[in-house]
C-alpha cells in the first residue's frame, strides 16, 4: 500500500492558474507524512486531488503500487476535513459508522466495530450524544473515527485541529500521536502549524508559495513514542528551524552563527 | 421556566382582550358592530353544537389539503435539486402559477367539481404548495458543500446523499414552509368555502354575516383562529419531534 504521486499540475478554470507545479509526494504503507506550506500554495488543491475529488491537470498518481485516475481514488482514501462536519441528526455513535455503512456493512455489525474503539478515541459514554452536545476536541476525535472507520489505506487529515484552541490542539496532538502509534495507519496530515507537522510526522514536506511544489522533505530524526515536551528539545527545535528556514520565515541554522 | 415563558403572552393578551371588554362597555357601542369579548364567547359556548360541526367539515378540507399539498411540494422540492434540467424548466411555472390569483381559480374549481369538499381540498393545498416547494429547494440546497464532498469520499451514490444527507439538513427548512403552509391553509378553507359550500366555518361566517348576527360572526371567527393557532402549533411540536437535534442547535446557540 503505497501513493506516489509524481509530478501533479493543476490549473482552475478561466483564469489558468497554476495551484501546483510539478509536485513528488511519496507515503509508504503505515507511514505518517506532513505537508506544511504557506497560505495559498495549493494545499487544498493537493487534498482534493489525493483524495479524487479531483483530477490533477498533469502528472500522475499511483496507488498500492499501480497508476490510478484521480477519480479512482474516491472512495479508497479516507478524508477528513477541517470542520467535523458530524450530522447533527445522528448520535455520536452512528455518525462514525458512516463509512461502514456506506460499504454495505450491517448496523449492528458496524456499531460493534466502532464501540471497541470508542474507548481509544476518548468518546466512551458518549456514544447516544448528538455532536452539539460535545466540545469542539470531541467532535474532530469522532470525525476522526469516522474517517478511521471507512477503513481506507490512506488517510488524509485537512488541518484537522485548526479550528481549536492551543492548549486544546496540543493535547489532540499527543493524543493524535498515541493513537497512530498504536495503529500505524498511512496518515497525510495538512497543516500550517509547524510544531504540529514536526512533532506528528516520519517525514514533512515543505510547498512553496503557488505554484506548489516541493522545497523540502525532511526525514523527521525524532524518537518513538512522542510525548509533547518533545517539542521543547534540542533535536526538536533543529528540526523545526530548518523547517522555519524554508517556509522563508527564519535564517538557516548554519548560516544563523555568524 | 415554563411560567417565564407562557406569562407574558397571557398578560399581553388579557390586556387587549380587558381594553376591549372596557371600551365596549363605556363607549356603549351596539353590538352590531363590536360585539363584546364576554358575548363572544358566550356565543361560543351557546352555540357549540353548531361550531363544532362547521369545524370538523373545515377541519377535514385543511388537512387533506395541507397534506396533498405537502407532499405534491416537498416531492416537487426534491425532484427540482436533482436534476438541473427539471429546475430550469419547471421553475419559472411555478412562480407564475403564484400570480394567478386563487380569487379567480376558486370559481372555475366549483364549476369543476360543484359543491363537493373538492374545490376547498384544491384550494388549501394550491396554497400549501408554494411555501414547501421554495423552502424544500432552498433547504436542499443549503446543505453544507463541504459535507457532501466528504460523503463523496466515504463512496457514497449521489441518491444516497439525497437521502442521508440532503434531505436531513433540509428538514428545518421544510418544516418552515410548512409552518407558514398551514396558516395559509386556513385562509385556503375558508375562501373555499366562501365561494360555493353548504357547511363549514368559511360557510357559516358568510351566512352569519349575511343575517347581521354580528356576535355569532365574531364567534365563528374565533373558532376558526382557535383551530388555526392549534394547527399552527401542531406544525411546531411535530417539527420537535422530529427534528429534536435543530432545536437543540438553536437553544445552544442562544446561551
Amino acid at each position: 500500500m503505497r501513493t506516489a504521486g509524481l509530478a501533479k499540475r493543476f490549473e482552475t478554470r478561466g483564469e489558468g492558474v497554476q495551484a501546483l507545479a510539478g509536485l513528488d509526494l511519496e507515503v509508504a504503507d503505515g507511514e505518517f507524512v506532513s505537508v506544511i506550506g504557506p497560505s495559498g500554495c495549493g494545499k487544498s488543491t493537493l487534498f482534493n486531488i489525493l483524495a479524487g475529488l479531483e483530477e490533477p491537470s498533469a502528472g500522475s498518481l499511483q496507488l498500492d503500487g499501480s497508476a490510478v485516475h484521480g477519480r479512482q481514488l474516491l472512495g479508497r482514501v479516507g478524508y477528513m476535513p477541517q470542520r467535523d462536519l458530524l450530522m447533527p441528526w445522528r448520535t455520536i455513535l452512528d455518525n462514525t459508522i458512516l463509512g461502514l455503512e456506506v460499504a454495505g456493512v450491517r448496523r449492528a455489525e458496524a456499531r460493534r466495530r466502532a464501540l471497541e474503539l470508542f474507548a481509544d478515541f476518548g468518546l466512551e459514554g458518549f456514544e447516544q450524544r448528538r455532536p452539539g452536545e460535545l466540545s469542539g476536541g470531541m467532535r474532530q476525535r469522532a470525525a476522526l473515527l469516522r474517517t478511521y472507520l471507512a477503513g481506507r489505506e490512506v488517510i488524509l487529515l485537512d488541518e484537522p485541529f485548526g479550528a481549536l484552541d492551543s492548549l486544546t490542539r496540543a493535547g489532540m496532538q499527543q493524543w493524535l500521536t498515541g493513537v497512530w502509534e498504536e495503529h500505524r495507519k498511512t496518515i497525510v496530515l495538512i497543516t500550517h502549524d509547524v510544531d504540529e507537522a514536526l512533532f506528528l510526522a516520519d517525514r514533512v514536506y515543505v510547498l512553496s508559495p503557488r505554484p506548489g511544489r516541493v522545497v523540502l522533505a525532511l526525514e523527521v530524526d525524532l524518537p518513538r513514542p512522542r510525548h509533547y515536551d518533545l517539542i521543547t528539545t534540542e533535536p526538536f527545535v533543529r528540526q523545526k528551524q530548518l523547517l522555519l528556514a524554508h517556509l522563508g520565515l527564519a535564517v538557516a541554522p548554519g548560516e544563523a552563527g555568524s | 421556566m415554563a411560567a417565564r415563558r407562557v406569562l407574558p403572552a397571557a398578560v399581553f393578551s388579557l390586556l387587549v382582550v380587558g381594553g376591549w371588554q372596557l371600551y365596549t362597555v363605556v363607549s356603549g357601542i351596539s353590538p352590531l358592530l363590536l360585539p363584546s369579548p364576554w358575548e363572544v364567547a358566550r356565543s361560543v359556548v351557546d352555540n357549540a353544537g353548531l361550531f363544532a360541526d362547521n369545524a370538523v367539515v373545515t377541519l377535514q378540507e385543511i388537512l387533506i389539503g395541507f397534506a396533498l399539498g405537502a407532499a405534491a411540494g416537498a416531492a416537487l422540492g426534491v425532484l427540482l435539486t436533482y436534476s438541473l434540467l427539471a429546475e430550469r424548466a419547471v421553475y419559472p411555472w411555478l412562480v407564475a402559477s403564484q400570480m394567478v390569483p386563487i380569487v379567480a381559480v376558486a370559481p372555475i374549481l366549483v364549476v369543476w367539481f360543484g359543491f363537493t369538499i373538492v374545490p376547498k381540498v384544491v384550494v388549501v393545498a394550491l396554497v400549501c404548495f408554494f411555501p414547501v416547494v421554495v423552502n424544500t429547494v432552498d433547504g436542499l440546497k443549503a446543505v453544507d458543500p463541504e459535507m457532501v464532498r466528504l460523503m463523496r469520499t466515504l463512496g457514497m451514490s449521489r441518491p444516497r446523499v439525497m437521502r442521508s444527507v440532503r434531505i436531513p439538513s433540509a428538514l428545518p427548512y421544510i418544516f418552515s414552509g410548512l409552518k407558514v403552509a398551514m396558516a395559509l391553509s386556513v385562509i385556503g378553507a375558508v375562501f373555499g368555502e366562501w365561494v360555493g359550500a353548504s357547511e363549514g366555518l368559511g360557510y357559516l361566517m358568510l351566512a352569519l354575516n349575511n343575517q347581521l348576527a354580528t356576535v355569532d360572526l365574531f364567534a365563528a371567527v374565533l373558532v376558526l383562529s382557535l383551530m388555526g393557532i392549534a394547527l399552527f402549533f401542531l406544525v411546531g411540536v411535530v417539527e420537535r419531534l422530529v427534528i429534536p437535534w435543530h432545536h437543540e442547535t438553536r437553544r445552544g446557540g442562544r446561551e
